[in-house]
């Protein structure tokens, strides 16, 4: 019994302990305790944080590619749900890749999709950002039209990230 | 006493405030001036606003452009000038010099445009270090504008 309070007592001495090293640091760091307005933006910011961490981390992300092929009209297809293939393309051919979102939460979800690399400056997407309601679905297409000026046999690869952003009812 | 110093820092205030007004009024107005006279063209900045030269110039790049005679022009320069509607300008390659007109193309593009004039060419886009001086995404703003 009297173990258990020590070890209760030893428990509750570290937390205080930690929270005052972290007191301690802060102020040996900024030269002064922390005023209150600067705890509410640490605060503030650590919650931004998360948020920023959160949403980084739930993005859906492909991976993106297609191939530059000689010839005209020529159009090859590699069906894979994992990555945004658009096949092999010859000049002057364009390829369309669809993808399906919903949104399974009851928050209304503010959706952005980026796109990087080199195929995403040969990308048209044709709703970049836009919310999606609480229970709700959309159907994304992404488009790739190969230029007159493509590098035969070259590959172009990139990522495409779809952001879900959680928005609490703020946009419509 | 606390008096004095309040003032103090309002007059420091305000002259700090006055300071970046000042530099931004600077950077605003007198840059494109500046680059107009430099560049010898009325039309320093453009911005790309489709991907018809890609890939050398990209959508969102903003390009310098200096203004040239009609004898500093040669096939493979890409030049700005004035659409014949004048519902802008085109950034487009040289493929074919005339007499009284010229042809340009868009390096993505698989068809030569209209013949333009000479004197609708604005100039050539500038080069450093024989490259195309570029600002990759700043010439966005632009492109947002023409689209909305």
């Amino acid at each position: 019994m009297e173990n258990l309070q020590n070890n209760e007592k030893k428990t509750k001495f570290s937390i205080k302990g930690l929270g005052a090293k972290a007191r301690g640091w802060l102020t040996k760091t900024a030269g002064a305790p922390m005023k209150t307005h600067e705890k509410v933006i640490g605060v503030i910011l650590i919650v931004v944080f998360l948020f920023a961490f959160y949403v980084t981390l739930d993005a859906n992300k492909f991976p993106a590619l297609v191939r530059v092929i000689e010839g005209e009209g020529r159009v090859g297809v590699n069906p894979t749900a994992d990555a945004l293939d658009f096949g092999d393309l010859s000049r002057g051919t364009s390829a369309v890749r669809k993808v399906d979102i919903e949104n399974g939460t009851p928050i209304p979800m503010y959706i952005a999709i980026v796109k990087t690399g080199k195929i995403g400056e040969l990308m048209k997407i044709d709703n970049n950002y836009f919310t999606l309601a609480p229970r709700d679905k959309a159907k994304i297409e992404f488009t790739v039209y190969m230029p007159a000026s493509a590098e035969i046999d070259s590959q172009y690869k990139g990522r495409v990230y779809l952001f879900k952003i959680p928005t609490f009812g703020i946009t419509r | 006493m606390p008096e004095q110093n309040t003032a103090k820092k309002v007059a420091r205030a305000v002259i700090s405030f006055g300071t970046y007004v000042l530099i931004i009024a600077i950077v605003v107005f007198g840059l494109p001036k500046f680059l107009a006279w430099s560049l010898n063209t009325p039309y320093p900045m453009a911005a790309i606003t489709s991907g018809s030269m890609w890939p050398v110039l990209k959508e969102g790049d903003l390009v310098f452009i200096q203004g040239v005679d009609r004898g500093e022009l040669g096939v493979g320069d890409i030049i700005v000038y004035r659409n014949t509607d004048n519902s802008g300008f085109t950034i487009h390659r040289i493929v074919k010099l005339e007499a009284d007109e010229l042809v340009t193309k868009g390096d993505a593009n698989f068809t030569d445009d209209a013949p333009v004039k000479y004197e609708s060419v604005v100039g050539k886009t500038y080069q450093v270090f024989g490259k195309y001086a570029r600002l990759p995404y700043l010439g966005f703003v632009t492109v947002y504008a023409t689209r909305k």
